[in-house]
């Protein structure tokens, strides 16, 4: 039985790659190629599909509009998965790899398509969010990567002030659109939805990340997500400490004073802390928990918070090999479950 | 303490000297509920003995051999069918009351289903519960698998877990000195906080850096060497990264009793746990001329007020005031402490 899904799946994905959708500019060879490349990319590094997308992603000719269009037809209307592993490909030549005009081009062209394969995600599923997100792991990490992509954008990103206005104002219609999924007001029943809680702070972390921060966007940001709309410390500590505390509405008024305190007597100089997650308010924690994941520009640090059920953990490394200048190293914490942090030091 | 996987011995750990506290409390299983920690998976065959059992004893249970049933305390089979009652096979009649949890087939017989929300068996407490001396605790565990979780990506953040402030006091001291009782809700997010501390103070300064990456090395991974050393030198040689996050959990706890620690350590010719306060108060002072010394307690108050600080010509701190007592430190061309105060009367370090 095993062997008989194995070749359907494979007819499948043959089929796609010979599908001769009209890209805007790219030749009908590189589309395929890249189509090609990118499938394969999506299930893991394989250094020949990696250098054959490079030659295309590259290539001088296609603008950014070109690559609108053609992400658009590979994610949208071809529906192909923003997987984990294409993520991790992607970084390179988006962020990473080749020269800045290359980077703008690819950002510029990526930004609609992912924010329609991210926000088309929601619309489809809205009824069964949480289930569809649990179950599928193809829509799970699309709609995930999807909103990992604007923080990069935001953080490493190039796009000019009113292409990232625009991304803001998408998400402030988003949140709004969809109040029972992205405003803080409404608890998550993270039982039954556990990864919905999850795709909150992962859209709240782009939103809040978008724009350079301002006392009025701060104000916005916190009616936008309706901060406070169940428990009103929550907007107090936003206003006083610039930081966001993400956890579903159970952290009692001991608890939210413990970490009032904290933060006031830990001298502000000393850290660059803007968000806070309570991992037990944000799924049950029996499950394995997710990786979250900050690239940071201008600064010196990239974080990786690995959060698994497990002891120590493989390394992941989403981070540019080589520029790192410290080993990654992996530890369980002494919290319940455990914890791992691995820090890196970014890319000068 | 001595865990055993599959009849195997998989770890084992040596905790001297700690009193073991008897609670009055329900026996729980598939559930920690203060730390809202819930068991998502099946539990067959769950045994207490009031003794340790050998290894040729674990070995036997994993292999289904029969052991003796000597000091046998509990025995529930999980085998019914039916009803909320887990009869106990021991004879002492410790049955337990099933709130959830589903029969399903077990390693031996029937077993239970444990939803890893809200499914427990409690277990009424009785005085031959509360065991004080040796102990096994058995079980067969068949852990549910999980879908995959995803990729998020988040900006400096830090992830704290919510147990309530006031609930759950863990000693934060190492097993050489006097403990004080904190509460784990604060001293969780101290430590998270600090780790953003480590990478965005430290980290960017080179100097701060090298400094913590010497104190590493010095340390070796002799347990004692660090001022945290309940883990083990090798997790700090292992990951780094817990490095000055751990030492946070003493210093906050109360930063004077971690400097008796150090002095005490310093004099016992464990060298470096100086080193490391200073170097923490180091980084609390922002290069100046004071630096912040704090406590906490078992419901989450935390006091903090400022220490002065002297400084030698390479503006390394070698003495810090604490009321009307100065304490000097001789430094290398290092920066090690060379010497250092001796101990107090009325130190606060009292060795066991």
């Amino acid at each position: 039985m095993g062997r008989v899904e194995l070749v359907l799946a494979l007819l499948i994905v043959s089929f796609e790659g010979k599908d001769s959708i009209a890209y805007a500019s790219l030749t009908p060879e590189d589309s395929a190629r890249l189509t090609s490349c990118l499938e394969s990319l999506s299930r893991g590094w394989v250094q020949s599909s990696v250098n054959q997308a490079n030659d295309i992603l590259t290539r001088p000719r296609y603008s950014a509009t070109d690559w609108r269009v053609w992400f658009d037809s590979y994610f949208n209307i071809t529906d192909h998965p923003y997987t984990d592993d294409l993520r991790n490909y992607l970084w390179y030549p988006v962020f990473g790899w080749f020269d800045d005009t290359v980077h703008l081009k690819l950002q510029k062209g990526l930004i609609d398509p992912m924010w329609k394969k991210a926000t088309g995600i929601i619309a489809t599923h809205k009824e069964q969010l949480g289930h569809v997100l649990y179950c599928d792991p193809d829509v799970r990490q699309s709609v995930l990567n999807a909103h990992i992509l604007f923080v990069q954008i935001a953080n490493e990103g190039m796009v000019d002030t009113a292409t990232r206005e625009a991304v803001y104002q998408n998400y402030k219609a988003h949140i709004d659109a969809w109040p029972q999924f992205f405003s803080d007001a409404v608890a998550i029943d993270v039982d039954e939805q556990p990864l919905v809680a999850l795709l909150r702070v992962q859209v709240w972390v782009a939103y809040v990340d978008t724009l350079p921060m301002t006392e009025a966007l701060k104000s916005e940001i916190a009616e936008t997500i309706h901060l406070g709309g169940a428990k009103g410390e929550k907007r107090a500590f936003w206003d006083r400490h610039g930081i966001l505390l993400m956890e579903n509405n159970r952290l009692d008024d001991a608890q939210l004073e413990v970490m009032d305190t904290l933060l006031r007597i830990i001298p502000a100089d000393l850290r660059n802390l803007r968000f806070i997650t309570v991992r037990d308010f944000l799924t049950h924690t029996s499950s394995p928990l997710p990786i979250l994941l900050k690239r940071q520009t201008g600064g010196a640090v990239n974080y990786y918070f690995w959060l698994n059920d497990g002891s120590v953990l493989n390394s992941f490394d989403g981070a540019p090999e080589a520029g790192l200048d410290r080993p990654v190293h992996n530890v369980s914490s002494w919290t319940p479950g455990t914890m791992s942090l691995r820090r890196i030091m970014a890319r000068q | 303490m001595r865990v055993y996987l599959n009849g195997t011995e998989s770890n084992a750990k040596d905790a001297p000297g700690r009193p073991v506290t008897l609670s009055h409390e329900p026996l729980r299983i598939g559930c920690m509920p203060d730390f809202n920690l819930w068991m998502r998976g099946v539990l067959d065959e769950v045994k207490v003995f009031g003794r340790a059992l050998s290894a040729d004893e674990i070995r036997c249970e994993h292999q289904g051999q029969s052991v003796s049933a000597a000091n046998l305390v509990c025995h529930w089979k999980m085998d019914e069918s039916i009803g909320t009652v887990v009869a106990d096979s021991s004879g002492l009649g410790h049955y337990g009351l099933n709130t959830g949890a589903v029969p399903v087939p077990g390693r031996i017989n029937k077993g239970l289903f444990f939803d890893g929300k809200d499914d427990q068996v409690t277990v009424e407490d009785r005085e031959d519960l509360r065991l004080n001396g040796s102990m096994t605790l058995e079980t067969w565990v068949f852990v549910a698998n999980e879908s995959p979780w995803p990729s998020s990506g988040i900006s400096e953040m830090v992830n704290n877990f919510g147990c309530k402030v006031d609930q759950w006091v863990e000693n934060s001291f190492p097993d050489d000195i006097e403990p004080r009782m904190v509460s784990v809700f604060c001293a969780g997010n101290c430590h998270e906080y600090n780790h953003v501390v480590d990478a965005y103070t430290i980290w960017r300064n080179p100097s701060l850096a090298a400094r913590e990456a010497q104190l590493i090395a010095q340390a070796g991974t002799e347990p004692l060497q660090y001022l945290r050393s309940m883990f083990g030198g090798t997790i700090f040689r292992d990951a780094p990264q817990e490095f000055f996050a751990s030492i946070s959990n003493e210093y906050f706890t109360d930063s004077w009793h971690t400097l008796d620690i150090a002095i005490s350590r310093f004099h016992r010719g464990y060298r470096e746990p100086i080193n490391q306060f200073l170097f923490f108060a180091d980084v609390y002072s922002q290069g100046g001329g004071v630096t912040k010394v704090y406590t906490m307690d078992e419901v989450g108050h935390i006091a903090v007020n400022d220490a002065p600080l002297g400084r030698d010509r390479g503006r390394r701190i070698n003495r810090i005031t604490r009321g009307n007592r100065v304490y000097s430190f001789v430094l290398d061309d290092a920066g090690n402490v060379t010497d250092c105060p001796p101990l107090e009367e009325d130190g606060q370090a009292q060795f066991r």
